[in-house]
């Protein structure tokens, strides 16, 4: 009977772990910032950010499961020349009248024992969706020394084809290839 | 007449000694220096300064060289504008007492026709500092719309904040270790 009852005990905990091992992190805007940069006439890497990235993300480690939900507002685009902001908030690139937001959401994280170091799902940028794989460092989680709070960091990167997003202009002088960078804070809920 | 001719040649030698040394204004736009620093040890966040202005002399043939540039402190930028308040305190840039951040050398060191380090000094909250940059990808050419002469290149150097003392949030909030990155984009004067 005792044998049964903890067999069954076994079981429940079995059961009951995986949700356990699943947890939800806010992303944290202050401290997420995407970058993204862009060679220029072949001679320099020129930068830009998006001010205001947010999203959910959920981690189980144990079961290797992991879900990102992620947008950036497309319209806090900067650039450090108003001109240039300008450019990049019109039809020609970003288009943030018609499309405000940049989405991407992934249900395949990759693991490396707890921390996470990889990710494929789809970005979707002028309203055009494609798969986009994005590689993590430097993931760690730990308690904020000062909210006392558990917090996770990473270090993100994707590469993509802006023409593959519609984003054709300047083809002359500016490259094709975009490299994203995101500094990623995110609060355990 | 001989005399004559001596001083036609030495003329000579020194017009095409002049010719050698080539001076290029940097371009604001393009040439915004950036930084990474570590936050709390989660996350490596970023910023840059959107004003800079200067001038760079070279001389290929005698190898030598000068970079004179100033940075407007004050027009420092990061994702949120409650960091950049921040970051513009007495805790960090104090941009109201020290408006700018100057950068000057004459100790260019060249790989052939190609500069590759650029070793000055780095003048920043009222105090002067040995940086070394070191230069990437440094080529000339001209620009393909307007067709004018221009030389980049990607310069990025380590340096350590505490040394002109900037200690707010050491040795944990904020990492002490600063890695400057600046794209490059000059104009043939």
């Amino acid at each position: 009977m005792l044998q049964v009852r903890l067999v069954i005990t076994v079981a429940a905990c079995a059961l009951a772990m995986p949700a356990l091992g699943e947890e939800s992190y806010r992303i944290d805007p202050l401290h997420t910032a995407t970058t993204f940069s862009v060679s220029h006439l072949g001679i320099s890497l020129q930068r830009g950010s998006f001010g205001r990235t947010t999203g959910m993300v959920m981690l189980d480690p144990a079961a290797g499961k992991g879900a990102i939900d992620v947008s950036i507002d497309a319209s806090t685009v900067t650039s450090g020349s108003p001109p240039r902001e300008a450019l990049l908030k019109s039809e020609d690139y970003f288009n943030v009248a018609q499309f405000p937001t940049i989405i991407f959401k992934s249900n395949k994280v990759r693991f490396d024992g707890n921390a996470v170091v990889g990710a494929e799902g789809e970005l979707t940028m002028r309203g055009v969706t494609k798969p986009c794989a994005l590689t993590v460092s430097g993931f760690k989680c730990a308690i904020h020394p000062s909210t006392k709070t558990p917090v996770c960091g990473a270090e993100v990167m994707a590469t993509v084809k802006r023409s593959e997003f519609g984003m054709t202009k300047n083809a002359a002088s500016t490259g094709d290839d975009v490299t994203i960078l995101i500094a990623v804070e995110a609060l355990r809920q | 007449m001989i005399i004559k001719q001596l001083l036609a040649l030495s003329v000579a030698i020194v017009a095409t000694g002049a010719a050698a040394e080539e001076t290029y204004n940097i371009d604001p736009v393009h040439s915004q220096p950036n930084f990474e620093v570590q936050h709390m040890g989660f996350s490596i966040q970023r910023g840059s300064f959107t004003k800079s202005t200067g001038k760079v002399i070279i001389d290929r043939a005698a190898k030598k060289g000068s970079v004179d540039v100033t940075i407007d402190a004050a027009s420092i930028h990061t994702i949120d504008p409650r960091l950049d308040t921040h970051v513009k305190s007495p805790d960090f840039f104090n941009v109201e007492k020290y408006p700018t951040i100057t950068f000057k050398s004459t100790n260019l060191v060249f790989d052939g026709d190609r500069v590759v380090e650029v070793n000055g000094d780095l003048t920043l909250l009222g105090i002067t500092k040995p940086v070394g940059l070191k230069v990437a990808n440094e080529h000339c050419g001209e620009h393909p719309i307007n067709h004018k002469p221009m030389c980049g290149a990607e310069a990025t150097a380590m340096v350590k904040r505490s040394e002109w003392g900037m200690k707010y949030g050491l040795p944990r909030a904020v990492g002490d270790d600063v890695r400057i990155v600046i794209p490059i984009e000059a104009y043939k004067e």
